[in-house]
């Protein structure tokens, strides 16, 4: 039969997230919920004295350390909420207000007094700043310095060198959904539906933290809104929510508002990253310098990785890679997408690019002649490599061939034009995880689960959509009391899938969101082997996976498919919950890697032991792995118009060339792709956390000041991929897909913006105040 | 005070503060609005007021108690649902009832010929992929979702001159 894996399957959960029926954290009826809204910090350092409620409020409850219950510690001293007077950032959760109505509670938030003894606070990272230190090690466990050869004598003695310095800002994550918890106690057992990317880990913090086993927390979390890193372990939100419950005695259900979201979820830290390059006039380097300053909070020590992709992308015999941090009154930075590569390879990328210049050499040739046999730091041989290959096959789908290198030369009426290209790479791992495949009698009801059943419908393997008319199903989700799941998709007669312009190549989700009767039946679930016919059975597939839009939940059925040889539809995929199968956190590119790898695991065990259940265990063989020389490589290519009078900057055309291993799905693969250049995108011109030196306050905390991509800014995009094997990572030989998009992808415009207008920006977002000066002949 | 949703009125005792959102998402079950920023700012809260596009959050319930408010629920089997499942327009699915509500009443407006902020005089063509950006701009994607939204768009809008609803 035709391989599941790669084919460009339709989001299992497509009809759910069409219809408005897909639940989210703070979307599960709860009789007599009451609401909390979380009191934030006005200053950024100092002690909290005292709390005062209006009494002209109604609330059930107003906490803070004064009054809260003791929590146990855990490693993340930002869930020791309400537990200490001490104020460590503007914006620190300093009090809990529940009350019955979300009005009274945020009234009540407003309203509250804080006696506070203010203190001094320093918020200005800056390289010369005379507290500034090098970690014991980066993020997640590299050392904070490698070095090797003699770089200072290579840099004197180079023919050619750059010598730059590149700033870049604070940058949010900002999920469209923010962070939310509805917490409820049943005795002593908690049950939080949570919007996180690893329900698993969650589940384990909530227990350490109310002192609780394992068993006595569940954390449910079917559809996330994005996390981007934000979502990766349990925030603040979860941990008030399940104080709140357990002291109102009532659900509490704790959704943060926006600007609660650029404070005490993380963000990107700022960056100032020092680069240096020796090289010979034929362009070999003989020195590679990379220098990064970033910061952390008073509260816990984050050191971004900032410099560690410079460790593996470009040969030279002298090299040296550093990190230095500082402690500010500021929040915690946390990771967001990319964290470390994206702004450590926008300064290397955009370095290159200033070296490629000054040789007056093609910047794609100057990096293929740098391309390393092995990893440059340790020798390790890489399990695949393809970065020239992506560079080569880019530029030729892109058109880079005719481009004059000399900036300044392409005039269009008001408006500059120049193109730019950068490299793009990203750590290729995996996770211990744990999944189980059960044996369903054949055409028999996927038993009725609150939590995540989703079934692959009338889709068969290979994408093709079965006829309309013997589909019955819709992309049946169990979770009780789900009015008319599929069916709110198709009600109105939608178009059959046959009608659909996509049906041949791309499969039409049509055919799910068209089984009307079934799915309207009400919470009840029809199986699939009901609707095909078939007679191999159904399986089904479970795993503490979250799904935050990658389509983690389509390709895992994807891959049990394969792996037990049967048809997608066959397959009953359960997620997005922590009372299933343990495990690893949505985040560092991992997921599929992870989780398919256990899928892939116990579907090949229930094969070989013949019997109705396996489960399996991944922890073992991954412990056992190598971890170097594993990553994905990409190169971005991007045009951009810069408006010769105004500064305004265009981006026409983008287009991601990516070397990913095997690619498990190409429909979700490549928007996920599109979606990581498109936050490169923003990285590059318009995302910037505008920092308030005396308040210690980002100023733009909203959407509508911190500036996001939006609809009228993505014009011609796209993204293909390499076809490329690799037996040593994984089972499925996949990499990872989420973060490399926005790895390269600013760089590739800054270096674009310089081809255009010969102005070279070193700090991000390139706004118009940066480029006018100089754009005027 | 009542609310007439999806063709259904609702009697409701409601805190006079209670935005729209927040009487669809936390008192008639209507979840399927989502709450992005509750400023106004992302439009994942767009439902159709009398037919017209609105956030959600930055209106009154109790000041919108005679207009039909129609939610991505009461869009069911609308072209445009069916064109974000053909062209992949959505990851994580947050903003997408906002998109879809909000993609439905543009196309009512440009219906109507209705110009936006790029239409150049004398231009017919309402719905070239320009137009749609610039007419979507109000509701935000994080996912980067924006690529495959406008093909969609373009799919419904052709399907809904097909079959005049």
């Amino acid at each position: 039969m035709t391989s599941a894996i790669g084919a460009p399957l339709a989001r299992l959960e497509g009809p759910l997230k069409v219809s408005g029926a897909a639940k989210y954290a703070a979307e599960y009826p709860q009789d007599d919920v009451a609401y909390g809204w979380i009191v934030t910090s006005p200053v950024p350092h100092g002690r909290l004295r005292s709390v005062i409620a209006d009494p002209a409020d109604t609330v059930l409850a107003v906490l803070w350390h004064g009054n809260a219950p003791r929590i146990a510690e855990t490693d993340d001293p930002e869930l020791a909420v309400l537990q200490s007077d001490r104020i460590a950032y503007r914006g620190q959760p300093v009090a809990l207000v529940v009350a019955a109505t979300l009005e009274q509670a945020r009234r009540a938030a407003q309203t509250v007094q804080l006696d506070i003894e203010e203190l001094g606070h320093d918020a200005v990272l800056r390289a010369d700043h005379p507290e500034l230190y090098t970690p014991e090690q980066v993020n997640p466990a590299f050392p904070a310095t490698t070095s090797a050869g003699d770089v200072e004598t290579a840099l004197r003695d180079a023919e050619v060198a750059v010598d730059v310095v590149y700033e870049t800002p604070a940058l949010h994550n900002n999920p469209m959904e923010p962070h939310a918890t509805i917490a409820r106690w049943d005795g002593d057992a908690l049950t939080a539906f949570d919007s996180n990317q690893h329900p698993s880990g969650v589940a384990a913090t909530l227990a350490e933290v109310f002192s609780l086993q394992p068993d006595q927390v569940r954390v449910v979390t079917e559809h996330v809104g994005g996390g981007f890193g934000s979502k990766g372990t349990a925030r603040p939100n979860a941990v008030l929510a399940a104080m709140g419950a357990k002291v109102v005695g009532r659900p509490v259900k704790v959704a943060l508002p926006r600007q609660q979201m650029f404070t005490m979820v993380g963000h990107r830290t700022p960056t100032i990253q020092r680069i240096r390059l020796g090289a010979s006039r034929d362009g070999i380097l003989t020195a590679i310098d990379h220098q990064a300053t970033s910061q952390t909070s008073r509260l816990f020590e984050f050191a971004e990785q900032t410099a560690v992709s410079t460790r593996h992308m470009y040969a030279a015999p002298n090299r040296h890679t550093t990190h230095r941090l500082l402690r500010l009154d500021m929040p915690t930075p946390r990771w967001m997408r990319a964290p470390g590569e994206a702004p450590g390879m926008f300064a290397l990328e955009c370095a290159m690019d200033e070296l490629a210049e000054k040789l007056g050499m093609d910047p794609i040739e100057l990096r293929i002649r740098n391309e390393p046999d092995a990893e440059p730091e340790d020798g390790t041989p890489f399990t695949s490599r393809h970065y020239v290959e992506c560079l080569r096959q880019g530029a030729r789908r892109f058109g880079w061939e005719d481009r004059d290198p000399r900036p300044r030369r392409r005039r269009e009426g008001d408006w500059w034009i120049g193109t730019g290209v950068a490299g793009a790479t990203y750590p290729t791992m995996a996770q211990p995880s744990v999944a189980r495949v059960r044996k369903l009698p054949a055409n028999t009801d996927t038993p009725t689960t609150p939590g995540a059943t989703t079934t692959a419908g009338a889709l068969t393997a290979d994408g093709a959509p079965s006829a309309a008319g013997t589909s019955t199903e819709g992309s049946a989700v169990t979770a009780a009391g789900v009015p008319t799941a599929g069916g709110a998709a198709s009600a109105g007669g939608a178009p059959s899938a046959g009608s659909a312009p996509s049906a041949g190549s791309a499969p039409s989700a049509g055919s799910a969101a068209n089984g009307g009767g079934a799915a309207n039946g009400g919470g009840g679930t029809v199986s699939g082997a009901a609707a095909t016919g078939g007679d191999a059975g159904r399986f089904e597939v479970a795993i503490g996976a979250a799904d935050l839009g990658t389509g983690a939940r389509t390709i895992l059925a994807q891959i049990a498919a394969d792996a037990l040889g049967v048809p997608v539809s066959a397959i009953d995929i359960r997620i997005g919950d922590s009372s299933l199968p343990k495990a690893s956190v949505a985040g560092g590119s991992s997921g599929s890697a992870s989780w398919g790898w256990a899928v892939t695991g116990a579907c090949r065990e229930l094969l070989a032991s013949g019997g109705d259940e396996a489960t399996f265990d991944t922890t073992e063989l991954i412990q056992q792995q190598e971890t170097e020389g594993r990553h994905a490589f990409g190169a971005h290519f991007a045009e951009v118009r810069v408006d010769a009078v105004t500064g305004e900057v265009r981006v026409s055309r983008m287009f991601g060339m990516f070397a990913a291993g095997r690619i498990l799905n190409a429909r979700t693969a490549r928007s996920q792709f599109l979606g990581g250049m498109i936050m490169g995108m923003g990285m590059a011109l318009h995302e910037e956390g505008v920092l308030d030196p005396a308040f210690a306050e980002w100023v733009n905390h909203d959407l509508a000041e911190y500036h996001i991509p939006a609809h009228a800014d993505v014009e011609d995009i796209d993204a293909a991929w390499l076809d490329e094997h690799d037996d040593q990572i994984n089972p499925m030989g996949s990499k990872g897909i989420g973060e490399i998009g926005i790895v390269g992808s600013p760089a590739a415009i800054v270096n674009a913006i310089w081809h255009a207008t010969g102005i070279r920006v070193r700090d991000l977002p390139v706004r118009l105040d940066k480029l006018l000066p100089n754009l005027m002949e | 005070m009542r609310l007439i949703v999806n063709g259904a009125k609702h009697e409701l005792d409601l805190d006079p503060r209670t935005t729209v959102l927040d009487a669809l998402r936390e008192h008639l079950g209507l979840t399927g609005a989502k709450k992005g920023c509750d400023h106004g700012q992302c439009g994942a809260c767009t439902v159709l007021l009398a037919g017209r596009r609105v956030n959600s959050c930055l209106l009154l319930a109790i000041a919108h108690q005679d207009t039909e408010i129609t939610t991505v629920e009461g869009l069911a089997g609308h072209p445009v649902q069916q064109g974000f499942l053909d062209h992949d327009g959505f990851q994580c699915g947050y903003c997408t009832p906002g998109q879809i509500c909000s993609a439905a009443g543009m196309l009512d407006e440009v219906a109507q010929g209705r110009p936006s902020a790029v239409t150049e005089p004398h231009d017919h063509d309402l719905l070239s992929d320009t137009e749609i950006r610039e007419r979507m701009s109000g509701n935000l994607c994080r996912c980067g979702a924006y690529p495959n939204m406008v093909p969609a768009i373009r799919q419904a809008a052709a399907q809904a001159q097909e079959t005049p609803r």
